[in-house]
Parts: structure tokens; C-alpha cells; sequence
């Protein structure tokens, strides 16, 4: 019965909103970060674009909390209108698998628009004695347990890229968590620990030599990096970023859905700010929102796969 | 040394074109307030302002944003003083001291002195940030874990005589802080602890909302419960009441060049920052200092702490700066204006922006004197406050508070977490039971969890890591001192009072 109400009720609403008219009154788009963050800085940089086109005032709202999902659970209970636009990083995908017991659930929102993927590379400490990514896997796999790969906190990026590294290439590591990216770079720096799956944002440590980069997991070699090979091209199939996009709450309309992926498509395909994210490493291919869907789909069979294999614990 | 005056000169150019001279006046006019404000801390007031860095200048909107920032840490201690609010949680401090000069009508000497301690522990960072940056920055890679985890050990016993009163309800408090703090996950397997399925504690009860409810809404309820003894004092507001004593004086000099250097410290190491500096400066000072007054309204409780945590507001720049490395999320956010306006954070910043690096550190001399300026005259403006009557000043405190806690999380749920947090608090004041410890317990536990675990991580189980470099062999050699000597003095006093009642006992028995 009650799913029916509900149904009944998003119908309603459905046919409230015309895409026509949309929107009609303010948009906000909830990031679940803490402003001034990447996520943040992006939702910022295309706030003025949207703000033209709709004709509408479009504000960006910080929601910060429990590891993003404050805000992702903002929108997935807001009125499925599209005046409430959720853009955020890989949280909301890995949470799903990392924490079954939150009251929230990644198939109460649709994914609409992705923005692109950032890419991760593995840094190594400037003294460790290897350059290669296969010398360093060979002996990986020789030593288990002992190649210690910090990251920026358990079930944050940093560390799923380094599992499923680990899972490909068929090693096993010391993961040292941290809290934040900073401090475990600041190891990486001072040698305390071997390596760690980072950003491209790290360029900058490899330019002044304090850190070593062995290898991308992005499909192509970085302009910044031309020197630094990718793990595919020494054989190891493995592509990792963080996802950034923009959700919906699941019962918008499909009319609301396309609008806000051509609004969104034609603010961040400007040649500025395309340069922008690709300086950043951010792959900024072109992807249909089916595209998205399936790509989410997809990193969540991946992150199911590490569970099931016990490299990743779901709390 | 002429290549520092060169960039000196360098960067005071930048600093005094009129438009970044504009945005720092506004950024530490803006801080002072929004520092006065109990609720509003330094995070918030960033977060709130960050979007105008969009379109300005990458050296504007620094210096914007850093003047807000050590703008706050000036203000913060205005309300601790005057209404024992601490305005941020690394002026709770401040009220241990500065609120008792305010009840004896001291309040315009607390403030005069705090803002020339601030001005002295400000400058004192600003001239370690030109001079040794990159000697400290250096010096700050060779903190590791094991080395932080001694450090955290001597921190905790050094503090642990904060407290004024009994010593072991002191470290019951510090106790009950560190347990507080081990609320939310864990940072090694993600498990959730203490957190009762709440979705609020997943990340932990955050420091604001516990600072705002232990000090803020405690002494609102306080205050409602003992109307009538408010306002006893009279404030006299000529400018020759706010001067200090001569005595005064002479007994701040020394709590402000140890507050500066333990500040400087502190504030250059990642993870450590003004709030550690000033609780670090005020044990340092009740150790060292030969007065009895600690907790009574000793001056020295209020200057060494204030220029301690000026000092690491100006300091934190260094590793922020020449490495790249923010030691706080207020850092990180500032850190995001470089990102934002495509320079890279690292350890080239300096040598590829000196313009811009040179720039901001100058502003800080140019902010400093500012908020001087700004602050003496606003000391008779604050004093005003306390005539407010109660019942309109603390709806207004605890609006504010809500306000404040609303702003930063987004979150009703997290003003539930400062009443709750303020009901508690209350109960220990009930009991005779100090908030500072706890505080104290709050911030260095969970720390010296995260670096002892690291420690045995990386050494495979090794207890032997802990002693492992000279500076963690120095940090727990002192502590070791420090406890024996403790265990000692304890003794002693403990011995002389048997003897005394034992020769009062024999003599009334010869009587």
C-alpha cells in the first residue's frame, strides 16, 4: 500500500514539473564536502554557467558529514524535482559497498551527468631502491605483507586504488591509513612508508624530487608526466580514479534528467575550463548518462569483488 | 640576510598595493568579530567566504582568507574572557584565567594584555616564517609517528597539573576526554566505535560542537541559575584602567617570549596548532611561574597562552607553504585557493610564486598591526558588552552558538549534539569538575592513538620504535623527569604534613 502512495505521489509530482518550465525556481546543488575542496571548487566553477542558462539562481550548498553521505542522503529524500542536484566524488559509489548499515541507498538516486575521472598514480619514497612498477611487483609478490602503501584513510580512494592494484597484479601489501591525504604524503616524503596511490595533484612533489612517480592508472600517459609510464603499458590492466558526477533523486523526470545533463554538458565543455580539469588529470571524455550508469554499475561490482576476496572490509 | 630584506622589500610591495591592503583590513576586521561571535569559529568563517576567492586575485584572496584566520584567534578570547564563552576552541584556554580578571573588574587590562601578547606572539611566528622556513619545514619532515606519540606524552603530563583544584578529578576529566575522542571510526579499520548506530558520531563528536556545548551552553545555564550574583563588578573604561600594572607587566614578559616560542613550535608541526600551543604555554607558565594565583585571574595564564596560539596561527603557514602540507582543515581550505587559481601547492610555491609567498607573509605584518590599531580601542566597546542585560545577552549567546554549529555542519542534528554536550557539561560543573582537561583529553587522545598504533604498524610490532630517534628519546626522557619529579613533590608535601600533624599531635599529648 504504501508503495503505491508513493508511486501515486511521484506520479503527482512528476507531472507538477514540466521540463519545459524547469527550473522554476532556485537550484541547489549539494555538495557533501567541505567548501573549499575539489568537489567544491568544481560545483563552484560551473555555479555561473547554469545560473545564466536557467535564468535562475543556482546555489551551492556544503552538506559535509559521515564520509559524504549527509549530503547524498539530502538529495535522495528531497522532492525529485531537480532543484536539488547532488555532485560528489567516489564516496557515494564506495559507501554503498563499505557500509551496508547507513539508512541510505545509491539506488534512491539517479546518476545524470559525469563530470569526468581523475587519475591515480603510484608515488614511491625518493630513496626506495626500485623504478619499475614490474621490478616493484615482483617483489611484492617475493615479500607479502612487507611493501608498506599508505593512503588517506580506510575506504577512501587512495586505498581502493591500491587494493585493486594489489588484486590485479596479484601482491599483498601494509596499508597504512592516515587521516587526510597530507600527513601521508608527508611519510611517503620522509621515507617512512614505501609508497601510496595519490592524485595527479602531487605533480608538483615529483618536479622537486621529493617523491618518485612509477606508474599511472589512467589509459593515457600525463602531459605533466610524459616520463611516467602507465600500468597498462607495462602489461598490468589496471585504471583507477575517482569518479566525479552530478546524481538526482531517482524519481525525477526523465525530461528534468536530460535538461540538467545539457546544462551541465555545455557549462563544463568550454575549452578554459576542459583545460582546467585536464591539467588537474581529470579525463574528461564524453560519457551519455547511460554511459554513467553503467560505469557505476560497474565500480560496484569491482568494490564487491575486493570484499569478496577480503581485502576490503565492509563495516 | 639581504636576500630576506630583498624579499621583504618584495613582498611588502605587494602587500601595500591598496587592493590587498583593502582585502587584509577586511579580512582581520571580519575575523575579530566573527572570533568574538562564541559559535562562529575560524573554519566557518573560511568556508563562508571562500566562494569570493573565485574572483579575485590569488594574493588578495590569501591574504583575505589568513586574516580572517589569525584575525579569529584575536578575537576568540574576547568572550572568553568577558563571558567565560570561549569565541574558538583554542581560546578556551582564556577563560581560565582572563574571566576571573573579569570578575574582579579586570576586564579591560585582560583584554588590553591579550591583544599585546597577540600582537607579540604574532610577530614573533611572522619572524619565524621569514627566517627559518625552510630549516623548520625541514625539521617538521622528521616528526614521525613515533615522535609525535612522544610528544603527545609529554604534552599530557605535562598539562596535567591544568586544572586548579583537585588533581585527581583533573585526570578523571582528562580521561573522560580522551574516551570522548575515541568516539566515531576507527582510523586503522574503519570500525565505527561508540557511535550507537548514530549516523551524526560516524566522524566522531566534532571539537566545535563540544566547545560550544562544555563552555558556551554550561555557562549559560550557570548564569540563569545564579542571576543574581551577575554583574557584581564595575568596570571603569578610562583608558588608564586598561593598562596593566607595572608588576603586571613585568610578569608577562617572560610567559609572552615562552608562549611565542611554544607557539612557533607547535604551529609548524602538521596536526598540531594553536589549541595544543596555548593549553602546552599555560601548563608551562603555572609550572614555572611563582605565583598562586593560576585560575584566580593570573595574568600569566592569559598572555603566555594568547601568544602561544598567535604565534601558531603565523607559523602554520610553514609547512602549508614550503611543503605543501596543511596541519588543519583551515589550512587545507587556504591550501584550495592556490588549487582553485592553478598553482600547484608544493614545495616549488615558494621559489616559483615569491611574489605571492613574499606578498602574504608581509600582510601578516601589515594584518598584525592592524588589528593593534583595531583592537585597543575596541577594548572599552567589549567592556560595554557586560552591561547587556543577562536576559537579552544569553538567548543571544545561545542563538549564536546554534547559529554558529548550523553554519559549519549543515546539520540540525549537530546542535542537538552542543545541547547535549552542554547538559554534560553543566553535571561536571555541578560536581566540581573543570572542562579544560577534557579538552585537553579530547585533542591529544585520539592523536596519540592514531601515532601509537602507526608506530607499531610500521615496525612490525617493534616497542623498541618509540626511543627510536633523539627527539622522541628527549620527549620521554622529560616526561619520565616530569613524573618522577611529580611522584616527588607529591611525597614531600605528603611526608611534611604527617610530620606536622605528628609534632602538633606529640605536643598536644605533652600538654
Amino acid at each position: 500500500m504504501k508503495k503505491i502512495v508513493a508511486a501515486l505521489a511521484a506520479c503527482l509530482v512528476a507531472s507538477a514539473v514540466q521540463a519545459e518550465d524547469y527550473p522554476a525556481e532556485t537550484v541547489t546543488i549539494v555538495v557533501p564536502y567541505s567548501a573549499g575542496g575539489v568537489t567544491d571548487s568544481y560545483a563552484r566553477m560551473i555555479q555561473p554557467a547554469l545560473q545564466e542558462r536557467w535564468g535562475q539562481t543556482v546555489i551551492v550548498e556544503n552538506k559535509p558529514g559521515s564520509g559524504s553521505m549527509v549530503g547524498a542522503m539530502d538529495v535522495a529524500r528531497a522532492d525529485p524535482d531537480g532543484t536539488r542536484i547532488l555532485m560528489t566524488a567516489y564516496g557515494v559509489i564506495s559507501n554503498e559497498v563499505l557500509m551496508p548499515d547507513i539508512p541510505f541507498d545509491l539506488a534512491d538516486l539517479s546518476p545524470v551527468y559525469m563530470l569526468g575521472r581523475g587519475s591515480n598514480m603510484l608515488i614511491m619514497r625518493p630513496d626506495y631502491p626500485m623504478d619499475d612498477i614490474t621490478d616493484i611487483v615482483a617483489w611484492a609478490k617475493e615479500h607479502p605483507g612487507e611493501l608498506k602503501l599508505a593512503s588517506s584513510g580506510v575506504g577512501a580512494s587512495p586505498h581502493i586504488a591500491a587494493e585493486l592494484l594489489a588484486n590485479v597484479a596479484g601482491f599483498d601489501f601494509l596499508h597504512i591509513p592516515y587521516q587526510g591525504s597530507a600527513p601521508s604524503r608527508l611519510d611517503v616524503i620522509a621515507g617512512r612508508v614505501d609508497g601510496m596511490m595519490d592524485g595527479i595533484s602531487s605533480v608538483a612533489y615529483v618536479e622537486s624530487g621529493d617523491i618518485k612517480a612509477i606508474a599511472l592508472a589512467a589509459e593515457e600517459r600525463h602531459p605533466s608526466l610524459p616520463d611516467v609510464p602507465t600500468f597498462k603499458e607495462k602489461g598490468i590492466d589496471f585504471v583507477f580514479g575517482t569518479i566525479f558526477g552530478f546524481y538526482v533523486p531517482k524519481d525525477t523526470p526523465q525530461e528534468v534528467q536530460d535538461e540538467i545533463f545539457a546544462a551541465l554538458d555545455a557549462a563544463l565543455h568550454v575549452p578554459e575550463t576542459e583545460a582546467l580539469l585536464n591539467k588537474q588529470g581529470m579525463d574528461t571524455t564524453r560519457r551519455t548518462q547511460a554511459e554513467f550508469q553503467e560505469i557505476v554499475a560497474k565500480e560496484l561490482d569491482q568494490l564487491k569483488e575486493l570484499v569478496a576476496k577480503g581485502r576490503l572490509t565492509p563495516q | 640576510m639581504s636576500t630576506i630584506l630583498d624579499n621583504a622589500m618584495l613582498g611588502l610591495g605587494v602587500a601595500f598595493q591598496p587592493y590587498n591592503l583593502a582585502f587584509c583590513f577586511l579580512g582581520v576586521f571580519l575575523g575579530t568579530i566573527l572570533g568574538v561571535i562564541p559559535g562562529i569559529g575560524v573554519l566557518v568563517s573560511i568556508s563562508l567566504l571562500f566562494p569570493i576567492t573565485f574572483h579575485v586575485e590569488p594574493v588578495a584572496a590569501l591574504v583575505l582568507l589568513a586574516g580572517i584566520y589569525y584575525g579569529t584567534t584575536y578575537g576568540g578570547s574576547t568572550s572568553a574572557i568577558l563571558l567565560n564563552v570561549p569565541g574558538t576552541p583554542s581560546s578556551a584556554v582564556a577563560c581560565l584565567d582572563g574571566h576571573p580578571m573579569a570578575q574582579k573588574g579586570r576586564a579591560a587590562t585582560a583584554l588590553f594584555m591579550t591583544t599585546v601578547a597577540s600582537f607579540f606572539g604574532g610577530s614573533v611566528g611572522i619572524i619565524m616564517l621569514m627566517g627559518f622556513s625552510p630549516v623548520i619545514a625541514a625539521s617538521a619532515v622528521q616528526f614521525g609517528s613515533a615522535e609525535y606519540f612522544a610528544l603527545m606524552v609529554l604534552g599530557l603530563i605535562a598539562a596535567s597539573t591544568i586544572a586548579s583544584g583537585s588533581m585527581l578529578k583533573g585526570i578523571a576529566m582528562v580521561l573522560i576526554g580522551i574516551l570522548m575522542g575515541l568516539v566515531g571510526s576507527d582510523v586503522y579499520t574503519g570500525t565505527l566505535r561508540f557511535t550507537f548506530g548514530q549516523m551524526a558520531l560516524f566522524e566522531g563528536i566534532s571539537i566545535i560542537a563540544l566547545a560550544m556545548g562544555i563552555f558556551g551552553v554550561t555557562e549559560v545555564i550557570h548564569s540563569v541559575l545564579n542571576i543574581k550574583k551577575a554583574g557584581e563588578a564595575n568596570h571603569d573604561l578610562s583608558f588608564r584602567a586598561m593598562l596593566p600594572t607595572r608588576q603586571e607587566m613585568r610578569d608577562s614578559w617572560m610567559p609572552m617570549i615562552r608562549g611565542s616560542m611554544i607557539g612557533s613550535f607547535f604551529g609548524a608541526l602538521p596536526g598540531t596548532g594553536g589549541l595544543i600551543a596555548a593549553y602546552m604555554s599555560y601548563a608551562t607558565e603555572k609550572r614555572v611561574g611563582k605565583t598562586e594565583t593560576f585560575g584566580k585571574g593570573a595574568i600569566q595564564g592569559v598572555t603566555g597562552p594568547e601568544s602561544a596560539n598567535n604565534a601558531a596561527d603565523q607559523t602554520a603557514f610553514i609547512p602549508t607553504l614550503t611543503l605543501g602540507i596543511p596541519g588543519s582543515p583551515t589550512m587545507a581550505i587556504i591550501l584550495g585557493v592556490l588549487i582553485i587559481h592553478g598553482i600547484e601547492p608544493g614545495p616549488m610555491v615558494v621559489v616559483n610564486q615569491p611574489d605571492l609567498f613574499w606578498g602574504l607573509v608581509m600582510s601578516f605584518w601589515v594584518g598584525n598591526l592592524m588589528l593593534l590599531i583595531l583592537n585597543i580601542p575596541m577594548v572599552g566597546l567589549w567592556v560595554r558588552l557586560l552591561r547587556i542585560p543577562f536576559h537579552l545577552m544569553y538567548p543571544a549567546i545561545l542563538m549564536f552558538i546554534v547559529m554558529g554549529v548550523l553554519t559549519t555542519y549543515n546539520d540540525e542534528i549537530q546542535v542537538w549534539v552542543v545541547l547535549i554536550c552542554g547538559a554534560f557539561g553543566y553535571l561536571l560543573r555541578y560536581l566540581g569538575m573543570q572542562a579544560a582537561p577534557l579538552i585537553l583529553g579530547f585533542v591529544l587522545g585520539p592523536m596519540m592513538e592514531e601515532h601509537f598504533r602507526r608506530t607499531l604498524l610500521l615496525n612490525g610490532g617493534d616497542f623498541t620504535a618509540f626511543a627510536g630517534s633523539a627527539i622522541s628519546q628527549v620527549c620521554l626522557g622529560v616526561s619520565a623527569l616530569l613524573l618522577v619529579y611529580g611522584l616527588f613533590v607529591t611525597y614531600r608535601t605528603r611526608l611534611r604534613t604527617v610530620q606536622a600533624q605528628r609534632s602538633v599531635s606529640s605536643r598536644n599529648s605533652q600538654v
